[in-house]
C-alpha cells in the first residue's frame, strides 16, 4: 500500500473504487427490485383459489400469512389473473375502516377505496390486462348495465383484490364475515 | 604474480563477461526481484482487498437502505417512519425492493399512513423488558390502528388475544385523545403484552379519508403521530 500512495495520490483507484461501489449498489438494488421470492404476492397466491374471492382465517400468532399483517383487520382476498378475460369484482364497504384495494404482482397500487363514515359504498370493478393482448370491451364499454353502482375500470395482469374489515368487536366480527363473503372476483362473462 | 584468466574462449574469440554471482530475470539481482515481487504482490492484494471492500459497500449499503430506508425514500417524524411513496406506480427502487424483500402489503402511501417504530421518542430500541406509554392526540375521526410485533413482524402470542387496538377497539379519552400501553405485565385500559418478545416494532395505521388527502393535509396527519414514552425496564 505504501507503494501505492506513498509519492502521489492514486486516482485512478479514488475514483475508481467509489464507482465500483455505486455500480455494484445499483445492480444489488435492480435485482432486489425483480426478485419475487419473497414477495407478498407470491407468498399469497399460492394459497388462494385464482379468480375466486376467499376469507382469511383470522389473523393470530403462527397464523400469519405475510409479516406485520395484523389481527385488528379481517381480509378476504383474490389472486387475480386477467389473462383468460376482465376480472368483475363486487365488495361492500358498510362503514368507516373497511376498504378494498386491487395491488399488482410488483406490490404497486391500481386502485384503492375506503368506506366514508356511516354510508354503505358498493364497489364495482372490472379489471383488465395492462397490455396490447386485450382488445375485446369491458362490459361497460359494450353498453351492458350490471347494477346501478358506478363501475371503475383498471388495467393489471396479475395481483390482489384485498377487502379489509375492520375489527369493531366480537358483537361484529359475525357480521363483518358475512360482508367479506359477499364479495365477488371473477372472469367477467360476456 | 599474474591472474591466469580460465574462462572459455568462444570460436569467435570474443570473451564474455565476467559472471555475475546472483543475477536473475531482466538482469535484476535476486535481491532487486525478491523486492520487485513483493511490491508486485502487495499491489495486488491491495487491488483485490480494496475492489472486494467497494463491492461489500456496494452490497451492504444497497441492502441496508432497502431493508430500513433512508432519505431518498421515507420521511422520518420523531420515532416514526414512513416509506413516502409505497405502492405507489412512481416508487423508487428503494421502497420496490422493499415491498419485494420484506414480504409485506403495504397499503397504498396515498391512500393511507403506515408509521412504523423501532424505538421510543427519545431514541432507545424499543424492547419487551420495557414498559411504554404511546400518547396519540384526537387524529380527527379518521380510522387509526395501532399493533405491536416481534423485529421479524410476528404477531406476540399471549392470553389475552391482544395484538392490535383501533379507533373502533381502543378506550378513547373523552377529547378524543388515546393511550396504549406495552408491557409485560397486565394493566388497566388499551394494555399490549409484549412477554418475551424482545425487540418490538409498532406499526400505526391511518386511512385516509375517501375524499384523499393533499399534501398539506398529509403534513398536518404526521403532526398528530403519538409519542411513546418508555416508562422502564427490569
Amino acid at each position: 500500500m505504501r507503494h501505492l500512495i506513498g509519492r502521489s495520490i492514486p486516482w485512478r483507484w479514488v475514483i475508481g473504487l467509489p464507482v465500483l461501489a455505486a455500480t455494484v449498489h445499483i445492480i444489488t438494488t435492480l435485482l432486489a427490485v425483480t426478485d419475487t421470492q419473497a414477495s407478498a404476492y407470491r407468498q399469497i397466491a399460492a394459497k388462494l383459489k385464482p379468480n375466486a374471492m376467499v376469507v382469511l382465517d383470522p389473523i393470530a400468532p403462527g397464523q400469519q400469512p405475510l409479516p406485520f399483517l395484523t389481527s385488528d383487520v379481517r381480509y378476504a382476498m383474490c389472486s387475480f389473473s386477467t389473462g383468460g378475460g376482465p376480472i368483475r369484482v363486487t365488495a361492500q364497504l358498510p362503514d368507516t375502516g373497511w376498504s378494498v384495494g386491487v395491488v399488482r404482482a410488483d406490490g404497486t397500487s391500481v386502485y384503492f377505496a375506503a368506506a366514508a363514515p356511516g354510508r354503505r359504498t358498493s364497489i364495482v370493478l372490472t379489471i383488465v390486462p395492462d397490455d396490447t393482448r386485450f382488445l375485446g370491451l369491458t362490459p361497460q364499454a359494450r353498453g351492458e348495465v350490471v347494477d346501478a353502482n358506478p363501475q371503475l375500470t383498471v388495467a393489471a395482469q396479475d395481483g390482489l383484490v384485498i377487502v379489509r374489515a375492520p375489527d369493531k368487536g366480537t358483537a361484529y366480527q359475525a357480521r363483518a364475515v358475512a360482508t367479506l363473503s359477499e364479495a365477488t372476483c371473477d372472469v367477467a362473462r360476456d | 604474480m599474474a591472474v591466469t584468466d580460465v574462462r572459455p574462449v568462444p570460436a569467435n574469440g570474443i570473451a564474455l563477461p565476467p559472471p555475475s554471482p546472483r543475477r536473475g530475470l531482466n538482469g535484476l539481482s535476486l535481491a532487486q526481484l525478491a523486492r520487485h515481487l513483493s511490491r508486485r504482490i502487495a499491489q495486488l492484494i491491495f487491488a483485490i482487498a480494496a475492489i472486494a471492500a467497494a463491492v461489500l459497500v456496494g452490497i451492504m449499503t444497497s441492502r441496508n437502505m432497502i431493508a430500513n430506508g433512508s432519505v431518498f425514500a421515507i420521511d422520518s417524524y420523531g420515532p416514526w417512519h414512513h416509506w413516502r411513496s409505497a405502492g405507489r406506480t412512481t416508487a423508487d427502487p428503494y421502497t420496490r425492493a422493499h415491498m419485494m424483500k420484506s414480504g409485506r402489503l403495504l397499503l397504498a402511501s396515498d391512500s393511507a399512513g403506515v408509521f412504523e417504530a423501532n424505538t421510543d421518542t427519545l431514541g432507545a430500541r424499543l424492547h419487551s423488558s420495557c414498559d411504554y406509554v404511546i400518547e396519540g392526540p384526537d387524529p380527527g375521526g379518521i380510522w387509526w390502528s395501532m399493533a405491536v410485533f416481534d423485529s421479524v413482524g410476528a404477531q406476540i402470542a399471549n392470553d389475552a388475544g391482544r395484538y392490535a387496538f383501533t379507533s373502533d377497539t381502543a378506550a378513547i379519552n373523552p377529547d378524543g385523545s388515546y393511550i396504549v400501553t406495552l408491557g409485560r405485565d397486565a394493566r388497566p385500559g388499551n394494555w399490549l403484552p409484549t412477554s418475551g418478545a424482545g425487540r418490538l416494532s409498532l406499526v400505526f395505521t391511518t386511512l385516509d379519508p375517501p375524499t384523499g388527502l393533499s399534501d398539506e393535509e398529509r403534513a398536518e396527519r404526521s403532526k398528530l403521530l403519538p409519542i411513546i414514552r418508555r416508562e422502564g425496564c427490569s
